[in-house]
């Protein structure tokens, strides 16, 4: 007898050194998520200040509003390069008045210009981040909000004055107290994560208190200036940030420390330059550009300076045109790989085009820097984010209180559309994004030489491929629904845009685009279907559809769902403790929904008896279903089939537990 | 699964993934880089594994598909797949059994490992080779008489 086990050698080091590295490495992998994460609450944040300051300096000079909702357009661009922004760079004006001023916004007052005046350089002005323009100080934001800010928020209005306090608030915050952090109680550094190093029993605190414990940032999870929402280190009149705190630049002396900590997005904000000796370029992404762009015919490169290196004959241009002649950052003077231009992200090293999370973003707008964009912004939080019907399920479902996951949890349902495709007709979009942040998915299109005209007339076609209903984080989906298609006007009627108090757009709703879906099994993970078409006594039609719940294992859940042309009356479920969420009556284009989660028994009985419902079975088309089916002539008991049509055979007593794919068989030949 | 069970149901297994792996690879270097890369996968996708016994399996499931992914590599640079590329550290116990089960083609030799080295049940098998229980069945058969030809005497498993 041989012992396989003789043809293996011990096991090298080599294995358990490889499965601890597999470790770190998915432990990294997750710390840059997080931070990821992190980076794009701040890179809101810098939106929001954006969008409040474009807001404020625009509101004069804005057509009426297009669209539901306030779809705001600026002032009507031609599509010409030439009428863009003038050569003049920002810097040009912030050159023009060096000291700071009283609102802390310099730009904005020294540049109020005409109509005529290209409007990217002043726009932006009090948070552009003109690498090269800010070659001296500029001076930082004033905390406190002056007199001059207060008239600001006032021109702004409601909206703007409060996206431009909350902007304000988070700037007064101390950067000490601002994230969380780990650490024990004997341990000498504070980590970003609790098990950073193996280590066990760490205890949440703001980096003072550790600070104020004696321990030091970890030198292992701290990568410090990577991202905008990453800790820095820069002494206020500083003009650099820095990554090292030990760098030449600032070599800050122990007590310095504290005053010292800051994070990149406020260092930036505040107009300071990445240290060019411990900062890498690629550390200092995104380069946040808010003046116009400039490139030559031949160059390789696209510019925030318009001189940059001594550079002739440059044109200014917008993201657009950039994008489309196969420009790259300037390393010089934009100095990263990914630029982030009025909330369009672009990364031109892996040649992505994304979007921020733009909080304050209009719905579609025109540009001079980058072009026309129509940003649709489907579903931007799971509370306010979902067309009327998707808000009314969820709704029901959370107040409902009922369902043990969502206790449990704490988490709500989520509903995702996938594989949203976009088409464009009529014109070619030069980019365009499609980018799926924990709000839900955004599609922001870029336009060049579109006029506000021809934007209004745009039409394309967006196609949802399907669309799930998930319960909990770990993705069990309980339903979907197949392609439909729908051509819409993106800036008129077709899209009915909602916002939010603050004018915020948190959503489109796409009830003409997804009424039409019909509901497969396709996508639901072990989940089946069953329906059947029925009528109430005044003849009107509906149909009765189950689909088994997949949630947890829990195969005894069903969602039943009674769709009917408007106006159907129907009773609704009888009363019953064991039904757990009701959702009551939905407008989903022209039909009505009702739909209810609940035990699969007490489904199996309404598919039973209709007239629990205050329906009963479609004698014609039940036939057909028969024609196709032809159960067993005892499959439902005699006092049943008295008070129904001999139809309701065609549904046996246990047609939900044991026989859904003859259920959807038959409902399939029935044409459901 | 928290962190701590993670790594620690992963070092248990280390003996098991490295024959596995070693088995496909033939290579300790390879066999090393494979279970990094695996255990990198598993743990980024160890919220997905609902039931913890199954711990094993699965990560050798993800395991064997590494595997799989490398000896792809190879194949499209033209890089041979056979004894050739054998390189280990440490000589086995018994040189001429390895060398009987290294001349076996992978299908019939990673039946055998898993199910008399491992003790895998010809269904968790199934589930990780991603074929049928009875082409496992019948592969075990035809792995033995293979074995056995190889060490020209009758070998009792």
């Amino acid at each position: 007898m041989k012992d396989l086990n003789g043809a293996f050698p011990r096991t090298p080091e080599a294995v358990e050194d490889a499965i601890h590295e597999g470790i770190r490495r998915g432990r990294r992998r997750e710390l840059r998520r997080a931070r990821l994460r992190r980076a794009a609450c701040v890179a809101a944040v810098v939106a929001v200040m954006v969008g409040a300051f474009s807001l404020a300096l625009n509101r004069d000079r804005l057509v009426p509003s297009i669209g539901p909702g306030g779809n705001q357009l600026l002032s009507k661009p031609s599509a010409s390069a030439s009428v863009l922004p003038s050569p003049a760079p920002t810097q040009n004006s912030a050159t023009a008045t060096p000291e700071p001023t009283a609102t802390g916004l310099p730009a904005l007052i020294a540049t109020e210009a005409p109509l005529e005046t290209p409007v990217a350089t002043e726009i932006y002005g009090p948070v552009a981040i003109d690498e090269s323009a800010l070659s001296t100080p500029v001076p930082s934001i004033t905390p406190e909000p002056t007199d001059a800010s207060a008239g600001l928020s006032q021109a702004m209005g409601t909206t703007g004055a409060n996206a431009y306090a909350d902007s304000q608030e988070l700037l007064n915050m101390d950067p000490l107290e601002i994230s969380a952090y780990y650490s024990t109680d004997t341990g000498d550094y504070f980590h970003t994560f609790a098990t950073c190093s193996g280590m066990v029993g760490a205890q949440e605190r703001t980096a003072r208190e550790a600070l104020e414990m004696g321990q030091d940032f970890c030198p292992v999870c701290f990568n410090f200036a990577q991202y905008v929402g990453d800790p820095a280190w820069s002494l206020d009149g500083d003009e650099y940030y820095h990554a090292d705190r030990d760098c030449a630049g600032i070599g800050l002396a122990l007590e310095e420390i504290e005053s010292g900590y800051t994070y990149v997005y406020l260092a930036r904000l505040a107009g300071k330059l990445p240290c060019p000796d411990c900062i890498f370029w690629q550390q200092t992404t995104p380069a946040i550009l808010s003046g116009a762009l400039y490139c030559t015919d031949g160059g390789t490169f696209v510019h925030s300076v318009s001189n940059c290196t001594g550079m002739l004959h440059a044109s200014a241009c917008t993201l657009a045109q950039a994008l489309e002649a196969g420009k790259v950052p300037c390393p010089t003077c934009i100095g990263a790989e990914c630029i982030y231009v009025n909330g369009i992200y672009w990364n031109s090293a892996t040649d992505q085009l994304l979007l921020s999370v733009d909080m304050y973003a209009d719905s579609s707008a025109y540009d001079t820097v980058s072009g026309g964009h129509i940003d649709l912004s489907a579903m931007e939080d799971v509370d306010g984010g979902l067309n009327a019907w998707d808000a009314a399920v969820l709704d029901d479902a959370w107040q409902s209180g009922n369902y043990e996951p969502f206790r449990e949890t704490g988490e709500p349902m989520r509903v995702d559309v996938k594989d949203l495709e976009v088409e464009m007709a009529g014109w070619d979009c030069l980019a365009s994004m499609d980018y799926v942040d924990a709000g839900g998915r955004h599609v922001r299109l870029l336009y060049d030489g579109v006029t506000v005209d021809e934007l209004d007339a745009l039409e394309f076609s967006v196609s949802a491929t399907a669309r799930y209903y998930c319960i909990s984080e770990n993705g069990d989906f309980v339903r979907s629904a197949s392609a439909v298609t729908a051509a819409l006007n993106p800036i008129g009627s077709d899209l009915d845009y909602s916002f939010d108090n603050d004018s915020h757009c948190v959503s489109f709703m796409p009830g003409a685009l997804l009424m039409d879906y019909s509901w497969t099994d396709d996508w639901a993970y072990g989940s089946t279907t069953v329906g059947m078409p029925v009528l109430n006594e005044d003849g009107e039609s509906a149909a009765i559809s189950a689909y088994q719940f997949d949630v947890a294992g829990d195969e005894n859940t069903v969602i039943l769902e009674v769709r009917a042309n408007a106006g159907t009356s129907f009773d609704g479920l009888p009363a019953n403790d064991a039904c757990w969420i009701t959702t009551g009556l939905h407008a989903e284009g022209d039909e009505v929904v009702y739909t209810a989660v609940l035990p699969a028994t007490l489904a199996e009985e309404i598919f039973n008896d209709p007239a629990l419902l205050g329906f009963y079975l479609d004698a014609e088309n039940t036939a057909s279903q028969a024609a196709v089916e032809e159960p067993p002539a005892d499959a439902v008991p005699e006092e049943e089939t008295a008070e129904m049509p001999a139809e309701a055979a065609t549904l046996p007593e246990d047609s939900l537990t044991d026989d859904y794919q003859t259920g959807m068989e038959a409902a399939a030949a029935t044409g459901m | 699964m928290d962190d701590r069970q993670f790594t620690q149901l992963a070092l248990g297994c280390q003996r098991k993934l490295y024959r596995v792996a070693l088995s496909m690879l033939r290579c300790d270097a390879d066999a090393a880089d494979a279970i990094q890369e695996a255990v990198f996968k598993g743990w980024i996708y160890r919220s997905t594994l609902r039931d913890g016994e199954r711990f094993e399996a699965w990560l050798t499931r993800i395991l064997v598909n590494e595997c799989r992914n490398i000896q792809r590599r190879w194949k499209k640079r033209g890089e041979p797949l056979d004894e050739s590329r054998a390189a280990l550290e440490e000589a086995p116990p018994d040189p001429g059994l390895r060398d009987a089960l290294m001349a076996l083609p992978e299908r019939l030799r990673l039946p055998l490992v898993l199910h008399y080295l491992e003790g895998y049940s010809l269904r968790e098998i199934s589930s990780i080779l991603k074929i049928p229980q009875t082409m496992v069945k019948s592969r075990l058969h035809q792995a033995r008489g293979a074995l056995r030809r190889e060490l020209s005497t009758e070998v009792e498993l």
